[in-house]
């Protein structure tokens, strides 16, 4: 898996520009050998410039990509031994699935027999041992989806690269399909990038996420890291949902909320700089019984219920109006459903906060 | 109740309606129709003369076309430059089609509105200034020199039926076919091309009919290189004998031919079974 060698994939100093518009704004970025790495932004963010650039589709008016240590900034997408999957996979319509498959093996002049084997071997891999003689139009969105993901990995490349590949499917399919891409991905340690705008998605997928915004990385980690310790209000606001509240530094331990409460800080605070933002996430606000106390604490009343099947979620204002704050708890038989208008005492530990620059 | 007695009444009207235009689109049916079909018992004629209908039934009109070599010679010159036309059209119009579809570049509205000029211009003026250019070039009595005055006239038609086409096609297969290896002109065959083909197939019908029919430029380039057309148009002049309606139901059934083969090849992709 996730080796430090040297990356497989490295984008230096990548920069695009549409007119006034920059889209990519100067990014460095190095995927691993064998690791799933998720290009994760909003619509604008430079995600798919970035994809293009990488893919050959696009060229960036400054930086540099390489594969292997090999330039191919300039190399046109046939020389670049990238397999895609495409956001509506981009199968060949006139074309049968097992034509699909063989047509890389064809363009790079591969012998029929082992061209022949090879597709079926892929086939079986993507669970479509059987299929090979249907069009694309005969197959069920989920079984193209493969296709497409045979049709991209049957050459061996040296990088998958995959494009909002489950936008068109339905939730669940989505979810086991998802499940299944990454399990193919580790199996032959592929070396991919993926881009999506689903945070979810993201997560369940990576083996690191790469936040974009405006052009750049906002964010590199883990999914756990980017989870728990988001480094700006952007990334916070974009992963997961969360409390976000701005606060100005008192002392190294002790802010102020907008409105007036004081709480004290998850992390010593090196000062100075400004406001500073943080950030709470719903499952971590506990509920109190009367005499409970918490690093945190207020009386409120319940605003807002959404019920969400395992969960619940409430939106809690302070009886002194100076604070709201979403709570998620789960649902069990000793956790009844309480509706709105209903008096609670929430709190929660500083350490459940995590805190950063506002700006 | 209200209501079914509401719908007999409406199905009332819309009978009589419905009569009224059944009638009047007869008639113009007929109208339209009648001097077509007439040339068919016309060619029969055993008359010498262009009459209806004719005193008796006879197949030496048709004999007449198929004995005399220079109406043979005009039909087969007719399709040559018909077929070369229909070859440069399509390749030049479709190329034209993928640089007005796909290209960013100034001035490409203006190289739009030029491409489809020669359906603008009337095909007189057009004439006279070909006349006047292939005159100083020696173009004049070729038969190329028929195909691309012809060329130039069929563009326009494969340019609209392929930028239309060409715009429906989802571009990422195109990108899918040179991520997977393929070369730009590659993807264009293997990809691109062979969804278009209906299209292709009709252009193609489309730029061969405008100069199989084409008379006025062939009459300005053709000098002694007759087309079946400038042919017709002599015989129609000097002797107008019923040749001429042989010749129209030949043209017909040859037009119809083709076209019947052009629906059957351009009906959906097949799919390739290997």
């Amino acid at each position: 898996m996730a080796t430090q060698d040297a990356g497989t994939l490295e984008v230096v100093g990548a920069t695009r520009r549409f007119g006034a518009v920059t889209a990519l704004a100067g990014v460095d970025l190095t995927v691993r050998r064998g690791e799933m790495l998720t290009l994760l932004g909003p619509s604008g963010s430079g995600k798919t410039t970035l994809l293009k650039i990488v893919a050959g589709f696009e060229t960036p008016d400054e930086g540099a990509v390489r594969v292997d240590g090999r330039d191919i900034t300039m190399a046109p997408p046939a020389k670049r031994d990238i397999g895609m999957v495409f956001q509506n996979y981009a199968l060949f319509p006139h074309m049968t699935v097992a034509e699909n498959v063989a047509f890389p093996l064809l363009m790079r002049r591969i012998p029929r027999a082992e061209r022949e084997r090879r597709v079926q071997e892929t086939l079986k891999l993507v669970d479509l041992p059987t299929h090979g003689g249907r069009l694309p139009r005969q197959l069920s969105g989920g079984q193209q989806q493969r296709v497409a993901l045979a049709r991209a990995v049957v050459f061996d490349p040296q990088l998958l690269l995959l494009d909002e590949p489950f936008g068109a499917l339905d939730r669940q399919l989505r979810e086991q399909m998802q499940l299944e891409v990454r399990r193919l991905q580790q199996r032959l340690e592929l070396t991919a990038l993926f881009v999506t705008h689903d945070q979810e998605e993201a997560l369940v997928m990576s083996d690191r996420i790469a936040v974009m915004g405006q052009g750049q990385i906002a964010q590199l980690g883990t999914p756990e890291e980017i989870y728990r310790a988001p480094s700006s209000r952007f990334v916070a606001g974009f992963i997961g949902e969360s409390n976000l509240y701005r606060a100005r530094p008192l002392d190294d331990a002790t802010a102020e909320l907008e409105g007036g409460m004081r709480v004290p800080l998850p992390h010593k605070w090196p000062g100075g700089t400004g406001d500073l933002g943080l950030m709470l996430r719903p499952e971590r606000v506990r509920s109190l019984g009367p005499d409970d106390a918490a690093d945190i604490a207020f009386d409120g009343l319940i605003e807002e219920v959404v019920y969400l099947g395992e969960t619940i979620k409430y939106r809690i204002r302070s009886d002194d109006g100076r604070l709201s704050v979403l709570a998620r708890w789960p649902l069990h038989e000793a956790n009844r459903i309480l509706s709105s208008g209903h008096r609670v005492r929430v709190g929660w530990r500083s350490a459940d906060m995590h805190s950063f620059p506002w700006s | 109740m209200e209501l079914r007695r509401g719908r007999r009444r409406g199905a009332g009207r819309w009978s009589a309606w419905h009569f009224g235009l059944f009638a009047f689109t007869a008639l113009v049916l007929l109208f339209l129709m009648a001097p077509l079909v007439v040339v068919f018992p016309m060619s029969l004629s055993s008359s010498s003369y262009l009459q209806f209908p004719p005193p008796g039934w006879s197949l030496r009109w048709y004999e007449q076309y198929f004995t005399d070599s220079t109406w043979i010679d005009a039909t087969l010159r007719s399709i040559k430059v018909a077929l070369a036309t229909t070859v440069l059209a399509t390749v030049l119009g479709t190329a034209l089609s993928f640089s007005l579809v796909r290209g960013r570049y100034p001035g490409k509205e203006f190289v739009n509105q030029i491409s489809l000029m020669p359906l603008i211009v009337p095909v007189i003026i057009y004439s006279i200034a070909v006349y006047g250019w292939f005159g100083q070039l020696k173009l004049i009595g070729l038969w190329q020199g028929i195909v691309l005055g012809h060329t130039v006239h069929a563009i326009p038609f494969v340019v609209i039926i392929m930028t239309a086409a060409l715009r429906t096609f989802d571009i990422a297969q195109e990108h899918a076919a040179m991520s997977l290896g393929a070369n730009r002109a590659q993807a264009i065959w293997h990809v691109t091309l062979p969804p278009l083909r209906p299209s292709l197939i009709s252009a193609a019908f489309l730029a061969f009919i405008s100069s199989f029919d084409e008379l006025v430029v062939a009459m300005f380039l053709g000098g002694s290189n007759m087309t079946l057309p400038k042919k017709m148009f002599d015989n129609i002049v000097n002797e107008i004998d019923p040749t001429i309606a042989a010749v129209s139901v030949i043209q017909v059934v040859l037009v119809t031919v083709i076209l019947i083969l052009v629906s059957k090849l351009g009906s959906g992709a097949v799919p390739t079974e290997r």
